[in-house]
């Protein structure tokens, strides 16, 4: 596992991709801080993190694409999957090098907690339970980029459906609201991985929460697994 | 050492590998021949745990590529027909990436990373990146890759397609070489390159095993006869009755020679009879001087066109 995952960051920042993915969520999302922070001269920054979850949509393909599909298309998978490891191994190699490059991005975007600390009285456990939360969402949805990207071996494929259904996703959200039958509203909302985000986004670290990203990324790695078991099976 | 039993592989309602049995010993390099589209990569794919089979098994030193994966994929070396390799890496990088993969020690990466690149002969090579090198500089780093970690059993996929013919000998003898130490099964539709390194070959045509055994019974197994063209100059035809009627003869076709005013005479004898003398003195007799003799080998091309029509014109 060890072996994927450090190739797989070593790919990352060899290749222009983990700056460009670094590179859009500080601007996008330093943007939204500007906006909602400095100019409003606000402390609060739930409002900046529910406008940050859109940003995901834009940048999560960039960082899942090519993790599964680049493999299959120059046929470097027959290394892998013919090598003493296990598909867990492969996928959560790469999974954890994809949550990496996340992680380190989100702890550059702490310099806007670091600039309302200076300039006003923020309140960290608030702010800390949001970019929990915004970390899990992220987390969860790299998972989904992950099986998205082994359905295919083009990366514009992968990084298009991704897109497509994050947004969906986003959109969920706001479709709750216009649905008639409460129990279906009620569902999707508790389905929703943008709904869940609320709660960490007014400082609430749930338990529930934390369980539904996990069960999120666990059940789409999972059925990358499955995808390349599959694959394996009958291929044509 | 290698058990291959009764694989076989559907895509859809296409049989691509039907029933393949054959097994491989300690030590031994096999042949792995077949047109292109036989089922040689599907069967090497199944065998190497790459792809599964629809059924049947195969299983290398005891354990089964399905209940025992890793097992098998620890003891197995495999270069697939395109090298799998990532191009942005260098061959230095890439080599410390399949060592990691390959679970061996750190301390002996170094030590193994120059002896396979010793081996294959790109020692001097390692800083560069791949996707600059050549297709056969391409082909040793694929090879180096599966050597990696000392597996028993080296499973190569047509590697010389593609090289030229001064790397060709290269690669060859690299395989002979390393089928002092390890178990082989090498693929390939050239049956000159199988008929020089391997000892046994295994012969599938769509899909179907049609002759395992080695080269000398292959060769023997095409007929009890044995063939010779022999040239007699201003021959007529006294020669033809006079070869027809020697001991042993069963055969003779006659042909207009190339060089003016010969013939070339097929001749064709029971396998265990050496009617080269007698040729020589029936034609003395006649006084027709012979100008050429030599004996038309069964080729291994002959076998495999042999055994191979049949199957082809059934389907």
């Amino acid at each position: 596992m060890w072996a994927i995952y450090k190739r797989e960051m070593q790919n990352y920042f060899k290749s222009p991709q983990a700056y460009v993915f670094m590179a859009a969520f500080i601007l996008l999302s330093g943007f939204i801080f500007s906006v909602y922070n400095l100019l409003t001269l606000s402390s609060d920054m739930s409002y900046t993190f529910s406008y940050m979850s859109l940003v995901y949509i834009l940048i999560i393909p960039i960082l899942t694409m090519r993790l599964m599909s680049e493999d299959r298309k120059n046929k470097t998978d027959q290394l892998l999957l013919t090598a003493p490891v296990t598909l867990w191994d492969v996928v959560l190699g790469k999974f954890l090098a994809a949550v990496t490059v996340l992680m380190l991005t989100l702890a550059v975007s702490l310099v806007f907690v670091v600039i309302i600390g200076i300039f006003g009285i923020p309140s960290y456990g608030e702010i800390f339970a949001a970019y929990f939360g915004f970390f899990l969402l992220g987390m969860a949805l790299v998972a989904l980029g992950i099986f998205l990207s082994s359905l295919t071996d083009s990366m514009v494929t992968a990084a298009v459906s991704t897109f497509a259904i994050v947004f969906l996703l986003y959109l969920l959200d706001s479709v709750v609201r216009y649905i008639d039958a409460e129990w279906l509203s009620v569902l999707i909302g508790w389905l929703s991985a943008y709904t869940r985000f609320q709660d960490f986004g007014m400082g609430l670290l749930s338990l529930s929460g934390i369980v539904y990203y996990f069960s999120f990324a666990g059940v789409f790695l999972f059925l990358t697994v499955q995808t390349l078991q599959k694959r394996r099976w009958s291929e044509d | 050492m290698i058990k291959v039993d009764n694989v076989t592989k559907r895509y859809g309602d296409k049989t691509v590998v039907d029933g393949v049995t054959f097994e491989v010993q300690e030590g031994e390099i096999v042949g792995f021949l077949g047109r292109n589209g036989a089922g040689k990569t599907t069967t090497m794919n199944i065998l190497t745990g790459y792809i599964s089979s629809t059924f049947g098994t195969c299983s290398v030193d005891g354990y089964d590529i399905l209940k025992d994966p890793l097992e098998v994929k620890k003891r197995i070396g495999y270069l697939p027909e395109q090298p799998p390799l990532y191009m942005d890496m260098t061959i230095r990088e890439y080599l410390g990436f399949v060592c990691n993969l390959k679970s061996i020690p750190r301390k002996e990466w170094k030590r193994q990373m120059d002896e396979v690149c010793e081996l294959v002969g790109i020692s001097d090579m390692q800083p560069r990146m791949i996707r600059n090198l050549s297709k056969g500089y391409k082909q040793r780093v694929g090879l180096a890759q599966a050597l990696l970690g000392n597996p028993e059993v080296l499973i190569l996929d047509e590697p010389t397609v593609g090289l030229d013919p001064r790397q060709i000998i290269e690669i060859r003898q690299l395989v002979r070489q390393l089928g002092r130490s390890h178990t082989i099964i090498l693929s390939s539709h050239i049956l000159s390159e199988v008929s020089e390194v391997c000892q046994r070959v295994v012969i599938i045509e769509q899909g179907r095993l049609v002759a395992q055994d080695s080269l000398e019974n292959l060769t023997k197994s095409t007929g009890n006869v044995s063939r010779m063209v022999v040239r007699v100059q201003g021959a007529d035809n006294t020669v033809r009755k006079a070869i027809m009627d020697l001991r042993g003869v069963k055969y003779v076709e006659t042909n207009v020679g190339k060089e003016p005013n010969t013939m070339d005479y097929m001749i064709e004898s029971d396998k265990d009879v050496d009617v080269r003398e007698d040729v020589f003195r029936a034609m003395a007799r006649i006084n027709k001087p012979i100008l050429q003799m030599r004996p038309m080998d069964v080729t291994l091309e002959d076998v495999f066109i042999q055994l191979t029509s049949g199957v082809g014109e059934e389907v």
